[in-house]
């Protein structure tokens, strides 16, 4: 990953996560050694509460794997992002699409970086976005 | 008369979001005699209740359908 200060804080998170999908979720090698390139080894992710460690966030990509279409078109809008030091929080929104339906999902969250650009941690909430004729 | 029901409880791997919780429900709730899906994403655990005994080789196949495994019981 580029490291945060070459970045803006919405193209860092963008560029994050676009190129985590492409290289760890994507395709069908072992998720691992691409995912060390993104996390940290004690990486702790709490997603609407709930904890996720390097081993819970691994067995996460299977099941992300098998259920994406085969073109999931997914996207990372990110609405906006504040840099401080080495954490950014970020407003954005997940497109993609399942092998059932199409999926968005908004996300508020808090994350940390190491220099190199791994995440090292997050704190964030999420919600199913609303659809464009809802108010939000 | 109604026919008894049971609820079973199994171990999911790879659930970390409510994604991942909807979509196991849903496959669920679609095995004959299901009343009842709940699904503990922090826990991986999802509690099935249904009319009579359901098949636990039916519940894997369902969440494999899904996406996910089950745990070794």
């Amino acid at each position: 990953m580029k490291p945060l200060p070459q970045s803006t804080p919405e193209q860092f998170i963008a560029d994050f996560f676009t190129t985590f999908h492409e290289q760890v979720v994507r395709g069908d090698h072992d998720p691992a050694p691409a995912m060390a390139r993104f996390y940290t080894p004690d990486i702790v992710m709490i997603n609407d509460g709930i904890r996720l460690d390097w081993d819970r966030l691994l067995s996460h990509i299977h099941p992300v794997r098998k259920n994406l279409a085969e073109d999931d078109d997914s996207r990372f809008e990110v609405h906006e992002a504040i840099a401080d030091g080495n954490r950014i929080a970020a407003r954005l929104t997940i497109h993609a699409a399942t092998r059932k339906k199409r999926i968005a999902t908004d996300v508020v969250a808090f994350y940390t970086f190491t220099p190199d650009g791994r995440m090292t941690h997050a704190h964030g909430i999420t919600r199913p976005a609303p659809k464009p004729q809802e108010p939000s | 008369m109604s026919e008894p029901t049971s609820t079973s409880t199994y171990k999911v791997i790879g659930m970390a979001c409510h994604n991942c919780a909807a979509t196991v429900t849903e496959e669920v709730e679609l095995l004959d005699g299901v009343t009842a899906v709940t699904v503990d994403i922090a826990s991986g655990s999802l509690t099935v209740t249904s009319h009579g005994n359901l098949s636990p080789a039916a519940v894997r196949t369902a969440v494999e359908e899904a996406g996910y495994e089950l745990a070794a019981p």
